[in-house]
């Protein structure tokens, strides 16, 4: 049962936009590189910096609040400690996301197989950014809340896939390796989880019959 | 060729503006429902990446949590703690246990030494 806890202040709100984007980064790779040398307080400023996304990932991937916390933490732990490992042909948060799918993908498994999945109502993940066409943006922001009913409503196997390439844009590659699967496995699932999506956001479509003109 | 041969591509097309090989795009170009599935996931991808901008934050206390946690550098999993606990148990009723049996050895060794001989 998805449990929700309000008193910890969670809301929700965007990223920055792309230009600052890549100065973040900079800042990122400047604190990486102090936080291997040994700083505290720089890699303090990495979870800071970071610590949104990679519970907002968590969240979307284990689909409970508590759970995304644990998750998030474990991997900052292991972050911490595969610092010196990291050699930075990454960016510090693509290499978050793979540590943070790889705590969530192990989690899952763990997690009782009695508990009810259930993710991301519309409450918890809802875009904040204002459209100037408000037909448009009820459009989106109604599209948005099927699809992360839908997404809730996946077996853990297929969401994990399709959260980290269709949200995430990881490569087949790297969701195999994170998932423990097969490319292959990774792909076939991908499109099992996307022919889900569609079927049940666009319900209409598989009612009607094939139709040539 | 059939709706259902050419899903599998629709769903991989919604991923870039590549056009679909030739033979899967003759199909399209006439079929209105492989059309309309098209542009369904590629509707349902765009909004996905959309997604990727929105987050959800947990709290400020998620900071402190996990450094807590980093400076911990004894902390070890729940179930190796339980472990270790149990390991703790056995070698604390050994070493009593061997205690025991000292003092008690003691003891007699003690007592026969003061038994006045007879």
């Amino acid at each position: 049962m998805r449990r929700s806890d309000h008193s910890r202040g969670r809301n929700v709100t965007s990223e920055p936009d792309s230009e600052s984007q890549s100065s973040v980064e900079d800042e990122l790779s400047e604190l990486v590189a102090q936080a291997r040398a040994g700083s505290e307080s720089a890699f303090k400023q990495l979870v800071e910096a970071t610590y949104r996304d990679m519970y907002t990932l968590a969240i979307r991937l284990t689909g409970d609040e508590e759970d995304a916390r644990d998750v998030t933490q474990e991997a900052y732990l292991k972050a911490h400690r595969g610092l010196s490992g990291f050699r930075g042909d990454a960016r510090f948060s693509t290499w978050m996301y793979r540590i943070t799918a790889n705590c969530a993908a192990t989690y899952v498994q763990r997690r009782s197989k009695h508990r009810h999945d259930q993710l991301l109502d519309d409450a918890t993940v809802v875009e904040t950014r204002l459209d100037a066409d408000p037909e448009h943006y009820s459009d989106v922001v109604d599209l948005r809340t099927r699809l992360n009913a839908a997404i809730g409503e996946l077996p853990p196997k297929l969401r994990s896939v399709v959260v980290l390439r269709d949200i995430y844009e990881m490569p087949h590659e790297d969701i195999a390796e994170e998932l423990g699967i097969s490319v292959t496995a990774a792909k076939v699932r991908l499109h099992r989880a996307r022919h889900r999506l569609r079927a049940e956001v666009f319900p209409r479509l598989e009612e009607v019959d094939s139709h040539a003109v | 060729m059939r709706c259902e041969d050419v899903s599998l591509l629709l769903s991989e097309s919604a991923e870039s503006d590549s056009s679909l090989p030739r033979s899967i795009a003759r199909h399209t170009d006439h079929c209105l429902r492989c059309q309309a599935e098209q542009a369904q996931y590629r509707k349902i991808r765009r909004t996905m990446l959309s997604m990727r901008g929105s987050h959800v934050d947990p709290g400020v206390t998620m900071v402190g949590e996990v450094m807590m946690l980093v400076r911990d550098t004894d902390v070890v999993p729940v179930d190796q703690q339980s472990g270790d606990r149990r390991r703790v148990a056995y070698v604390a009723a050994a070493a009593t246990a061997a205690t025991a049996a000292t003092a008690a050895g003691a003891l007699v060794l003690a007592a026969r030494v003061k038994r006045p001989a007879s």
